[in-house]
């Protein structure tokens, strides 16, 4: 039995109770955008946040889907992501906080998927928001550039990750730090981007 | 490629082919993307070189593959580590305590082989996570509960072999205590089944424990002279009803006699739900509420009390009590749970209260009284361990926040049984606490209080953060074994550890010239004479490894 078969015969039902937001009628990206690579199909995000509520309007502006948890991962991962990683490996991208994160990159073991990417934000109270970046090389040097270049970094950020290979290989090889100053802010929680491939 | 220590690269090779053979190509990792995923995340040594990491990982499907992986390993000599879902975080995760071992991984063994609604007990393999075996019995509506740790991620057999500990009732609390029957691959790859399971066609396996003879189980926990293919748990029939009562008293001195109340009521079966010690005129919060005691800081209090918990040693002063006592802040308050039909918890948190109402001015409330099962969607009013579901809700705290501003990267869990005594949990505050202090470790910043996994005895947990720099972990590591140390010194020892303690923490055990671990030797050396199952780990080393390793 194949790591796909051996998946497959573990799948169990599942009822979605996470909220998930689909697009309607929205503009899907542009082709060559997502044309070649493995890429997430779907956005999960703490809503919690506004930039991580305000990357997730974007990712289904663009066309794809997004689902909302509150902070707890347990539904989320239970009733929802576990099912489908035992089932079918799909990537995911996320923004959430460190802690969820962490949990979820445990869980998605289970299913030998990891962390392909990942980007931590730390925003500051006037301050710009910092980021760093880890990732292939490629797709690090492309969403610093943007990032870089973009005050409203949750939009750039949603373009990144609906655009950035969710292939296992090759294995992350660079951090960068974009945007402003890193470090973080005593008053803000630190949000992680990040997606899970296989 | 990566080549495990002291085997030749050439046979090493030749072991990795045969594994593949028996498991397939798919099953065995060798790339760097792949042995990252058994890395443990909470590792002090993250990114330094001495992080313990694996040289490959084999996934097994069965017993008999297992058999065969072991028997191959004998034969190049190859070290393995095997573990079942690898998140024992806090106490080593999934990397190897011997570095460059082969990772046995057994998450693919997974299944649930018999769950036994009248006879309460399930018969599962390693793979199998709390969240399988309760997602099992709730598609078959059986009235059965797990008893699960917090988060309930991991495996019921891995939780229970490094003797984990949850949430219900006393009997189930105990990880270990509740199994019920093993089968384990030795490491000459012979098949053994311990307990009624030595009798072929057994009926017993999982309904009575010792067999005939030694009974041998306890040896495969913490330790490394088998790998546990399967193993039997006994689970607790669906309550009735749930009653959580509490009871506060309103002077320091008075914990003394909380202790000593709540040992002979729950020695005598009164009261068998997790007690949940906690102060609130401390600002200690019950255990349930602990991780939000980190997200959102301790409840606002008035500038007067703050200014008299500066001023308390020890978590004591006579004014910090008195003005308790004015204000109607009970100095500790014990949370005491029931399981059972109604008029029976009734009748047990009745005679609780009569027992503690020896003690001036204890106060009694209840804070919940419920028929089970609890609505599904009111199950995080509660803290979802203590009605035997797994939860992940304790991830989703941690956020950087004023009370939290540098959350850490992980966290090592130190964790000494002390006696169940109110002088005692005063004695471990100074004890460690000046320890602590001197060595600068961030442990002990205010009263802690200790938890009641166990019967008999307090577990004095605490965690000491992994970070980003390197030098501070260092300190913290030496500091952690100075802490081991100064437990050990008043009699005090770990109950569970990282491998990066476990010589430290063993080599307090040390009664007759460490006459335990001289016999745990004597086992190694007859169990697994070339060993090859994960070498050093609770400080068992085979005998060519033997006093080389810190």
């Amino acid at each position: 039995m194949n790591r796909r078969d051996f998946c497959s015969s573990v799948a169990a039902a599942t009822t979605l109770t996470a909220c998930s937001l689909r697009p309607a009628g929205a503009a899907g990206l542009r082709e060559a955008d997502r044309s070649e690579a493995v890429l997430a199909q779907r956005l999960v995000f703490d809503s919690r946040f506004p930039a991580s509520r305000q990357v997730a309007a974007e990712f289904v502006r663009r066309g794809l889907e997004a689902t909302a948890f509150d902070g707890d991962v347990t539904a989320l991962w239970y009733q929802d992501l576990g099912p489908q990683w035992t089932a079918s490996r799909l990537p995911v991208a996320g923004v959430t906080t460190a802690r969820a994160l962490l949990c979820l990159e445990q869980l998605a073991r289970d299913a030998w998927m990891r962390v392909v990417f990942r980007a931590e934000h730390a925003a500051g109270d006037g301050l710009p928001c910092g980021h760093r970046v880890t990732g292939k090389a490629a797709d690090v040097r492309r969403v610093c550039a943007a990032l870089d270049s973009d005050d409203d970094w949750p939009t750039g950020l949603a373009l990144a990750l609906a655009t950035t290979s969710a292939d296992a290989a090759p294995r992350p090889s660079l951090r960068l730090e974009a945007g402003g100053r890193w470090g973080h802010d005593r008053r803000s929680p630190g949000l992680v981007s990040w997606i899970i491939g296989a | 490629m990566r080549v495990a220590p002291g085997v030749r690269p050439t046979d090493f090779a030749s072991a990795l082919g045969e594994f593949e053979r028996v498991v397939g190509k798919d099953w065995v990792f060798t790339s760097d993307a792949d042995l990252d995923l058994y890395r443990d995340a909470y590792s002090p040594f993250l990114n330094e070189p001495e992080e313990r990491t694996a040289s490959a990982a084999v996934a097994p499907s069965s017993t008999e593959e297992v058999q065969q992986i072991v028997r191959i390993a004998g034969r190049y000599k190859v070290p393995l580590y095997p573990i079942s879902t690898g998140r024992n975080l806090g106490y080593g995760g999934s990397a190897p305590a011997y570095s460059g071992s082969v990772v046995l991984d057994l998450k693919r063994m997974n299944r649930i082989l018999e769950v036994s609604e009248a006879g309460a007990y399930a018969l599962v393999e390693p793979g199998v996570s709390y969240f399988d075996l309760y997602r099992y019995i709730q598609e078959r509506k059986l009235k059965v509960w797990i008893d699960c740790p917090d988060p309930g991620w991991g495996s019921v057999v891995g939780n229970a072999l490094d003797r984990g500990g949850g949430y219900t009732n006393a009997n189930y609390r105990n990880h270990f205590d509740s199994h019920c029957g093993m089968e384990i691959v030795l490491p000459n790859g012979e098949l053994l089944r311990t307990g009624m399971g030595a009798i072929p066609g057994a009926q017993t396996w999982q309904q009575y424990k010792s067999g005939c003879g030694p009974w041998v189980d306890g040896i495969f926990s913490q330790s490394n002279f088998g790998v546990v293919t399967k193993m039997g748990f006994w689970l607790m029939p669906q309550p009735e009803a749930y009653l959580r009562g509490a009871v506060s008293v309103p002077r320091y001195q008075d914990l003394m006699p909380l202790v000593e109340t709540l040992n002979l009521l729950e020695n005598s079966r009164i009261t068998t739900g997790f007690p949940d010690l906690s102060s609130p005129l401390l600002g200690y919060p019950p255990i349930g509420q602990l991780q939000l005691l980190i997200e959102r800081g301790p409840p606002a209090i008035s500038d007067a009390h703050r200014q008299l918990l500066g001023g308390a040693a020890l978590g004591f002063s006579p004014e910090l009590e008195a003005f308790g006592v004015r204000s109607g802040i009970p100095y500790w308050e014990l949370f005491l749970s029931y399981y059972g039909p109604m008029e029976v918890v009734d009748a047990q948190w009745q005679a609780t209260q009569r027992h503690f109402a020896r003690i001036a001015g204890a106060k009694f409330r209840v804070v919940d009284r419920t028929p089970l099962p609890v609505d599904p969607a009111r199950i995080e009013d509660y803290h979802e361990a203590e009605h035997g579901v797994p939860s992940l809700r304790v991830f989703s705290i941690g956020a950087r926040t004023p009370w939290n501003p540098t959350p850490s990267k992980g966290h090592m869990w130190f964790s000494p049984i002390i006696p169940r005594t109110g002088e005692a949990i005063i004695e471990a505050n100074r004890v460690f606490g000046e320890a602590a202090r001197s060595l600068e470790m961030p442990l002990f910043r205010t009263f802690t209080l200790p938890a009641c996994f166990w019967e008999r005895s307090f577990i004095f947990i605490l965690a000491t953060p992994v970070t980003e720099d390197p030098a501070v972990n260092r300190r913290y590591r030496e500091g952690f074994k100075k802490l081991i140390e100064v437990g050990g010194r008043h009699g005090w020892g770990e109950y569970r550890t990282a491998p990066v303690f476990q010589k430290s923490v063993m080599d307090v055990y040390s009664f007759n010239d460490h006459a335990l671990q001289r016999f745990h030797a004597t086992l190694k050396d007859a169990i697994d004479p070339d060993g090859i199952l994960s070498p050093g780990r609770y400080d068992i080393w085979p005998r060519h490894l033997r006093g080389k390793h810190a």
